[in-house]
Formats: C-alpha cells, sequence, structure tokens
C-alpha cells in the first residue's frame, strides 16, 4: 500500500511537471534552430517529429 | 583522499563509460557531429547526472531504505530523472534563453540516457558514501564529454574524408569508437 | 499480408539494432556470450509485447499531453516484474546480466515503439509489432554474440538458464587460433561496424535491383 502511494505521488509529479513544461514556450531567439540529428529514431526526444516540436515564439 | 582522486581517474579514463561500459551510445551517434553541439550535449549530460544522482540518493537512503521500498529503486529512479530533466528545462527556457540556445535542446534526449540511469544504480550498489557519490556522479560525465568531444572533433574530419558508400555515416562511427576503445584501454594500468 | 510484411520488416529492412541504431548500449554490453543473448533478447521480447499490448489498451484514455510519463511509469513497472523474475527463477543469468536488465527501460526500442506504433494502432497489431520488432532485437543479438563468441573463444555454447545445464557445446576454432580482440569492447564496436556495414550494403544493392527492374 505504502508503495502504490508512493508511485502515484513521483508518477503525478512527473506528469505535472512535464505537463506544465509542455506549455512553456521556448524563447525567442530559438526558433531559426535546425534539426541538426535527422532520422534519429529515439521518439522521446523533444525535436523528433511526433513530439510537435513547435517554435512558439515568446511575445 | 587518494581514493577519491583514484575514484575519479578510474571513472574518467580506464573505466569510460562510453568506451568500456557503452553507455550513453544512443545521442552519441546523432549529436556528435559538429564540436560545438558536442560539448553542449556535454555539459548537460554533466548537470543532469550531477542533480540526479544527487536527488536519486538522498531519496533511497531516507525514504526507501528506511520503509523496506526498495523493490521500488528502478521507478523512483526514473521518475525522479524524468521530472529533474522536465523541471531543468522550464526554469532554462523562462529564466535564461541564451542557456537554452545551447544546451536546452538536448535535455530530453537525457531522460532516456542509459548513462544517467546506470549512475544512480550504481551509486546505491556500489554503496558509496555522499562524498564518493559525488565524485563518482561527476567524473562519470566529464568521461562521457571528453570522449565525446573527441570523437565529435574526429566525425567532422571524417564527414569530409572518402568512406566507403556502405559505411557512410554511423558505421565509420562505430569504427572510430573501436580505435578508441584500443587506445583508452592502453591507459588501464594508469592507477 | 500486411500484417506479415510489418513482421518481417523487423527483422532485415527495419532491424532495430543494425538499420535503426537503437538499444545500443545493451546490445554491445551483453553479446559477449549467446546465452546473455538469448536472455536478453527474450527478456526484450516480453516487455516489448506486453507493454505495447498495455499502452494501445489504454490509448484512448491516456490525455495526449502526458502520454510519455504515462509510457515510462508502464514500462518501468514492466521491466521491474521482470527483473524479479529472472532474480527468482534465473539467477546465473541475474548474475551475468546485472544492471543491464533494469536499463532496458530506458531502451530506445521499448518507448519507440510504444510512441510510434502503439499508441496509435489495435491491440492485436501492437502485439505482432512487438513481437516482430523483438524477435528482430534478438536476432541481431544474437548474430553479433555468436560471431564474438566464436571468434574471442573459438566454442559456441548454450545452457539452459533455469536449471544451468549444458545444452550443446561445440568448438568450431582451435583453441591456439582465438583473437581475443572480440572480447574487448573494441571487438564489439568492430563487429557491429561490420554487420551494419553489411546489411546497408545489401539493403543498397537489394535497392538498385528493384530500380533497375523497374
Amino acid at each position: 500500500m505504502p508503495g502504490l502511494l508512493f508511485l502515484a505521488a513521483m508518477g503525478g509529479l512527473y506528469a505535472a511537471l512535464y505537463y506544465f513544461n509542455h506549455k512553456t514556450p521556448i524563447p525567442a531567439g530559438c526558433e531559426v534552430e535546425e534539426v541538426s540529428c535527422h532520422g534519429c529514431s529515439i521518439s522521446s526526444c523533444g525535436k523528433h517529429p511526433s513530439q510537435n516540436y513547435t517554435l512558439e515564439v515568446k511575445q | 583522499m587518494a581514493e577519491l582522486f583514484t575514484l575519479f581517474i578510474t571513472a574518467v579514463l580506464i573505466n569510460n563509460i562510453v568506451l568500456t561500459r557503452f553507455l550513453g551510445l544512443c545521442p552519441f551517434m546523432g549529436v556528435s557531429r559538429k564540436t560545438s553541439s558536442a560539448l553542449g550535449m556535454g555539459g548537460a549530460v554533466t548537470f543532469v547526472i550531477f542533480g540526479a544522482s544527487m536527488f536519486t540518493y538522498a531519496l533511497y537512503h531516507l525514504v526507501l531504505n528506511k520503509y523496506g521500498l526498495q523493490y521500488m529503486d528502478l521507478i523512483t529512479f526514473i521518475l525522479v530523472i524524468a521530472s529533474f530533466v522536465q523541471f531543468t528545462e522550464m526554469i532554462i527556457k523562462k529564466y535564461s534563453p541564451a542557456l537554452y540556445k545551447s544546451l536546452g535542446v538536448f535535455l530530453p534526449l537525457i531522460t532516456t540516457n542509459c548513462a544517467v540511469l546506470y549512475v544512480a544504480l550504481d551509486n546505491i550498489k556500489q554503496g558509496f558514501d555522499l562524498i564518493e557519490t559525488i565524485v563518482y556522479s561527476l567524473a562519470v560525465p566529464i568521461g562521457f564529454t571528453l570522449v565525446l568531444y573527441l570523437f565529435s572533433a574526429i566525425r567532422e574530419r571524417l564527414d569530409l574524408s572518402d568512406v566507403p558508400a556502405p559505411f557512410k555515416g554511423n558505421a565509420i562511427a562505430m569504427v572510430v569508437a573501436a580505435i578508441m576503445a584500443l587506445a583508452f584501454g592502453g591507459l588501464a594500468g594508469l592507477v | 499480408m500486411n500484417k506479415l510484411d510489418n513482421f518481417k520488416a523487423g527483422f532485415i529492412k527495419e532491424n532495430p539494432v543494425f538499420a535503426l541504431y537503437l538499444g545500443l548500449c545493451s546490445v554491445l554490453a551483453i553479446s559477449t556470450t549467446l546465452n546473455n543473448a538469448v536472455g536478453m533478447g527474450v527478456a526484450v521480447i516480453i516487455v516489448l509485447t506486453v507493454s505495447n499490448v498495455i499502452i494501445s489498451a489504454i490509448r484512448k484514455v491516456t490525455p495526449s499531453e502526458i502520454r510519455i510519463p504515462v509510457y515510462i511509469v508502464v514500462i518501468a513497472t514492466l521491466v521491474k516484474i521482470v527483473e524479479m523474475l529472472i532474480q527468482a527463477y534465473a539467477t546465473d543469468l541475474y548474475g551475468t546480466l546485472g544492471i543491464f536488465i533494469p536499463l532496458i527501460v530506458v531502451n530506445c526500442i521499448i518507448l519507440g515503439r510504444a510512441e510510434a506504433f502503439a499508441s496509435k494502432n489495435n491491440m492485436l497489431d501492437s502485439l505482432i509489432d512487438g513481437i516482430g520488432m523483438g524477435l528482430g532485437y534478438t536476432f541481431g543479438l544474437i548474430i553479433l554474440s555468436a560471431i564474438r563468441q566464436i571468434l574471442a573463444t573459438g566454442i559456441l555454447n548454450f545452457s539452459n538458464p533455469f536449471t544451468s545445464e549444458m545444452m550443446f557445446e561445440v568448438r568450431l576454432i582451435p583453441a591456439d587460433y582465438v583473437i581475443s580482440l572480440f572480447s574487448t569492447p573494441a571487438g564489439a564496436f568492430l563487429t557491429f561496424a561490420m554487420i551494419a556495414g553489411a546489411l546497408e550494403a545489401y539493403k543498397s544493392k537489394a535497392s538498385k535491383k528493384v530500380k533497375e527492374v523497374k
């Protein structure tokens, strides 16, 4: 029982941080970053096409 | 003091994490095409490994050991590492665009880097105390950065030379890694 | 036929080890003997298949923004269960594989397939894809380990992981002619490079033939 609670707490913390990070826009001046790792298949990387690496510019 | 120095040199040169333990190879192939990106990746990895090792060490000894939850170590460590990376990336995005430009883009890739989880687990497995953990968690990524930098310098030149067609790209990089492993193997009798 | 093509692609054309360069850390470190290769391969197949099925089953209810955390929790739980099972039932294997069983969590293949395939297809397709990719990984790992073990020690042997009895042992190269370089890290990198280069040459020849026929 304490293990499950601990797991839920850690998982919740990670999910919350991930969500907040996803919402934080990339700072201005980094839009023209060309992706230099073409064809890499590591899909958990932030630059992978499946991650919707959109360049939201902070106004 | 002497044991700490031996630990440091062993982790950087003799038991180098890339060339002898084969960890941290995935970004090795992708990021090592230019020396500037290699240094950025190395800096990011050093920061993540050091920070995540501190947190996982503290969490293991203060929480998991006390309440008999040692079987949760794997899940806890990977969640701590991932949370730490997300938190760091968020802070860097908000407060330092210059820093984000140079090393922020590599941060999400480090979450699934074998080396980070390996150092976190190894600190526990080898039973280090706090000082030894600090030394080891700094030495391993310094060794990684060293090899990554050398590798990228070699690859910059390799991209301009005449490589046989089937080996272009990653296969020739592996041959370079083999020769580097041989070279570093000669340092085995250092300490 | 589409399912069969998916399955076959995981073996040669899109072999996760030699064509996609995923999961390299564990492949190079484990491939010293055939025993280790088969043990690790089976563990990866189990984790990959079960995680694909579970993630495919919950794909409709996971919020899209936090899917990576959910996948990581699922995979980490599975790996810990597999590790404890190996520790209990195949203790010799646990001794040799050591710290690389927990490192299956960060094996790029598992998270990659979960993200690219299991989150978008139904359970049966995900199951087949998991088995196909896992078998491709194991296939690559077995080839690498067999070559390294034969060249470095001359013997090819396999023992039952649950009872530790030798199932077969055959000497292919006399003991005086073995090249012990292949049991070192340098030999691992070199063998991997040769196999990857050979696969690339085969793929380019195959695509050249297709172009000529057209």
